[in-house]
């Protein structure tokens, strides 16, 4: 079946519990990459500073890890993300692509997306990635302000994104995406436009904008607690309505929430997964959802390396979705995207009166459409999402 | 038991002027209690009058004390709650007393219920023992409290006991003017038995337990208790006293106080100040009685989740087994669906009910702004009472409607005269007199409607008088007002919950007000909600809640779907607390709003 189609029930190709022996039916694989030369003010991924040394083990684990989740199917997309992929010498890259061809099936026009950060790539090494088969390039770019970028605990500044883009493009990448953040406590909404047409100058096929979240645990929420404040709702709402128009006057479609691209150039990667797609996560902290089982590995970077005789079950912790589950999730997903929610899908939706009574309410004030099997969330109204799912899962 | 060696009395005092630590040290001081055992003001049972500093329910405990005289004396110490919103219970207690301890701070002096309670007292013929307590604070002015005494009591402050409960100074000579002053009661043995049933409590293995003062007879296990009002009897299963723990003794006797056991379901088949005798050897004639105790204040109360209608109403009974002043019948609400309209006898009343709801039954509840019993007069000459405002009658079907006035009578230090005067005129108050008992202090009479008492009366008094004003109040009558009803619409619809009544000079400036707090305490929704306030169809009001704008979590990728979807589910939970109304949420403190104006 085509899981975009958005029939999930009969996926089930596990029951409860993984152990490492079914083939699994997925096209999509994610590898986490938890290096980092230092970390973000703002970010609560699962990163180590001062491991580089470590990458070589960490590269020869996850092609280790492979064998653990034999895929059946042809992958249509892989992602690298961190963390920061780019601290991946172009040799880890092709050894683990390498590996990717060697047990499992790579479609000829596979996505292969990799997040970078500006300073850690040059000319040679995007040339080098882009030989080994990277297709997509991210570039976590987020403010054009040197000042705003410093206090993020960014290491580099505009200039060093300009040169990464180019570099980018001369090395062949056509896809590439630049990550911007709103929403920032050290921004004014000028500066946030300025970042934005500054951005577009560089003529990127993607652009990926998120307000920004602030994490429990981060240094950021500390500072929070100790007074720095946050604009309000209404500014960066007023900054999401600009960026949207903004970016349709130049061409973007939105197809999530925060992402943007050009014709043809949208993310199929996260696309899969938003959709409700089967994909498989290898190393520290990745999750991975195949029909009714989510498993996500823990966050010790020590124990993963430790990992003998493809023991990696004990590494794995396990959820299991049933169908109601399943079902909220589908929904919380599915009406992020511009392709919107099945409306097969909501039935659980319309055999509560009252969520019913609200859902005709949400349509009738236009904050969602329906078109043709699908309903549609307004892209004016992707900023409320909260706001309706709660009521409707 | 000779009744010459009984003494039962019980202390009377303005609310925070030591009563309950005073009852404590007397206990201590007879053995009633060993010390290590005492915790901190044992007579208030229940949980929350320990936490609020209030007794809500009188109890009776019986102690031993030798005089100096040698003689053992049996005293039974009553023990009267002390917030204005329970006098009726106060007034109960006494009837069980020969002689009342009048216990007055000696920093604050003689205080509005100061005041109140010794009348009740004098009313009662009861022999009076002035205490003047806290003389150990330094703020402590003896003399002064004598000059009070003597000018607003006639009392003769030489009398007065000079004593300190939280050191322990005076409780000596406390417990020999018991034995010297107060006499001992009145009975006969032989007669056949007569007793008062001063209160009850309900406990929820035993059922109701009576309290009684015996003034004739005696009774025992076995005994075929008879009441005198409804002719019904019960086997007496137990008697016993509090000492202060129950314990069964074999027989309550002519004079003496304390309770029966006698297998009664109800606190209603028993009805507090029912007079009890003996089936078959009945006394001639009843005990005068106690007048019904009439709820003054009302409000909704609704469970926030509808399924919980029916523990509602479980928990409402079991409460009004121990609590006669508490009434409940079930109401419906367009807004709220099924709930009770609850009456009490005053704000802290229904405060201490709420939370108890809350407390020991786990219910989660929305109460809405209280309000005053109104009679209204139609113009088919027929008169009705209403409870609710929702329940007003179209206003061309209404003559003219009546709301009741309180006297309230007020002491405060002189320099706050002013302040307490302006309030009262802005809550349309009648000065009646103002009088002053000594040179610093001043009692002011004013005539208020018990409406503007409800909403925030106490403690805009306490504010503008720096705490130092007290109150009293009793109900005088009902009086033709020019009241009208405020309705509040939420997007256009009207929500009975939030309509209230008001005086028409102040509905418009309320209104407003009201609309004003709604806008503050509704949370911004999806939708934008327009609130508006209205007198018949006539707009008062309007304001506007913006429609929230950002709610979304940006970044969504395939590590943290678990985490969104618990979020969400998290922040569905949480709204679980309000109460939906249309496509509104309204967390439970928006019922409240009439209350929370300036």
């Amino acid at each position: 079946m085509n899981p975009v189609d958005g029939n999930f029930k009969n996926d089930t190709c596990m029951e409860t519990t993984w152990n490492g022996s079914e083939a699994i039916h997925a096209s999509h694989i994610y590898f986490h990459i938890p290096f980092c030369v230092s970390l973000c003010q703002y970010c609560d991924f699962i990163s180590f500073t001062g491991k580089a040394n470590l990458i070589d083990f960490y590269v020869d684990k996850l092609i280790e890890e492979m064998d653990f989740f034999p895929i059946s199917r042809s992958l249509k997309t892989i992602y690298f993300g961190g963390g920061t992929p780019s601290l991946l010498e172009p040799h880890h890259l092709e050894k683990i692509l390498h590996a990717v061809q060697n047990k499992y099936h790579l479609e000829g026009h596979a996505e292969i997306s990799m997040e970078s950060n500006p300073e850690t790539v040059d000319f040679e090494k995007l040339k080098a990635y882009r030989r080994c088969g990277v297709t997509r390039l991210s570039l976590g770019a987020q403010a054009f302000q040197t000042n705003v970028l410093q206090q993020l605990g960014r290491q580099h500044d505009w200039h060093r994104i300009q040169c990464a883009f180019e570099d980018a493009r001369k090395s062949g990448f056509e896809n590439i995406n630049l990550d911007i953040m709103m929403g920032l406590p050290f921004q004014t909404s000028d500066q946030f436009k300025k970042t934005i047409q500054e951005a577009l100058k560089l003529n990127p096929d993607h652009l990926s904008i998120y307000a920004l979240q602030v994490e429990a645990g981060t240094p950021l929420s500390t500072r929070i607690k100790n007074g720095l404040t946050l604009p309000d709702d209404d500014q960066v709402a007023d900054e999401y309505m600009w960026v949207q128009d903004i970016l349709q006057s130049n061409g973007f479609d939105q197809y999530e929430v925060s992402n943007f691209s050009k014709i043809g150039k949208h993310c199929r990667h996260n696309w899969a997964i938003w959709r409700g797609d089967n994909y498989i996560g290898l190393g520290v902290g990745a999750v991975g959802t195949v029909g009714t089982i989510r498993y996500s590995h823990r966050d010790s970077l020590k124990e993963f390396l430790q990992i003998r005789n493809g023991h990696f079950s004990t590494f794995l912790d396990q959820e299991f979705l049933p169908l109601q589950t399943r079902q909220v999730e589908r929904v919380m997903l599915e009406l992020r995207t511009s392709q919107g929610v099945l409306k097969s899908n909501l039935d659980f939706v319309f055999q509560d009166r009252q969520k019913k009574t609200f859902f005709e309410h949400l349509i009738s004030q236009k904050y969602i459409v329906q078109r043709g099997d699908y309903y549609v969330v307004q892209p004016e109204k992707f900023f409320v999402l909260s706001g309706i799912l709660d009521k409707i899962i | 038991m000779n009744l010459s060696t009984i003494r039962n009395f019980c202390i009377i005092a303005h609310i925070d002027h030591g009563k309950s630590t005073l009852a404590d040290r007397l206990l201590e001081k007879t053995g009633a209690i060993a010390i290590r055992d005492m915790r901190d003001q044992v007579m208030d049972q229940m949980e929350l009058e320990r936490e609020r500093g209030i007794t809500i329910k009188a109890k009776a405990v019986r102690i031993f004390y030798t005089a100096k005289n040698q003689k053992q004396y049996e005293f039974n110490l009553i023990d009267t709650p002390g917030h204005v919103d329970f006098n009726y219970e106060v007034s109960r207690s006494l009837k069980a007393c020969e002689g009342a301890l009048l216990l007055i701070d000696a920093s604050q002096g003689v205080e509005a219920q100061t005041l109140a309670n010794a009348f009740l007292a004098f009313e009662q013929k009861l022999a009076v023992i002035p205490v003047i307590n806290k003389i150990d604070l330094p703020a402590a002015d003896i003399d002064r409290c004598k000059r009070q005494m003597e000018e607003s009591l006639a009392l003769d402050g030489n009398e007065a006991i000079l004593a300190s409960a939280k050191e322990g100074r005076g409780v000596e000579d406390i417990l020999e003017a018991v034995v010297q002053n107060i006499p001992p009661p009145s009975g006969n043995l032989d007669s056949p038995l007569k007793g008062l049933i001063f209160d009850s409590m309900y406990d929820p293995y035993r059922g109701v337990i009576l309290f009684i003062r015996i003034i004739d007879g005696g009774i025992q296990k076995g005994c075929r208790m008879k009441l005198m009002s409804t002719g019904s009897v019960f086997d007496v299963e137990e008697v016993g006293i509090f000492k202060p723990k129950m314990e069964k003794i074999d027989q309550l006797s002519a004079g003496e106080v304390g309770y029966v056991v006698a297998n009664i379901k109800e606190a209603k088949e028993a009805r507090v100040g029912d007079t009890i005798t003996e089936d078959g050897k009945e006394a001639l004639q009843a005990l005068p009685g106690f007048q019904d105790v009439l709820p003054m204040v009302f409000c909704g109360l609704y469970p926030v989740n509808g399924e919980d209608f029916d523990k509602l109403k479980e928990a409402l009974q079991k409460l009004k087994l121990s609590d006669a002043a508490l009434s409940f019948v079930p109401e419906t609400s367009l807004a709220l669906s099924f709930g009770f309209r609850c009456g009490f006898l005053g704000l802290l009343h229904m405060e201490i009910v709420q939370e108890r709801l809350e407390r020991e039954y786990q219910l989660n509840l929305i109460a809405t702004a209280p309000n005053v019993i109104y009679q209204v007069r139609k113009t088919n000459s027929e008169t009705i009472v209403v409870d609710n405002p929702s329940k007003l009658p179209n206003i061309t079907l209404i003559e003219f409607i009546e709301e009741p006035y309180i006297l309230a009578k007020i002491i405060v230090p002189a320099e706050y005269i002013g302040s307490v005067m302006f309030l009262c005129q802005e809550k349309r108050g009648i000065h009646k007199n103002t009088e002053f008992l000594d040179s610093q202090r001043a009692l002011i009479t004013y005539e208020l409607p018990l409406a503007e008492m409800v909403i925030d009366f106490y403690d805009k008094l306490k504010s503008c008088t720096k705490g130092y004003a007290s109150l009293d109040y009793e109900l005088l009558d009902y009086r033709a007002s020019n009241v009208v009803k405020v309705d509040i619409l939420l997007n256009g619809e009207v929500v009975d919950a939030l309509s209230f009544i008001v005086h028409e000079a102040k509905a418009a400036i309320r209104g407003r007000a009201v609309a004003e707090k709604l806008k503050e305490i509704i949370p911004q929704q999806l939708f934008e909600v327009p609130i508006q306030a209205a007198i018949g169809g006539k707009i008062i009001a309007r304001e506007t809640i913006r429609a929230r704008r950002k709610d979304v979590l940006a970044k969504c990728y395939g590590g943290d779907i678990t985490r969104k979807r618990k979020l969400l589910e998290k922040q569905k939970e949480g709204k679980k607390r309000m109460k939906n109304i249309g496509q509104v949420e309204i967390p439970q403190e928006a019922f409240m709003a009439v209350l929370k104006i300036d």
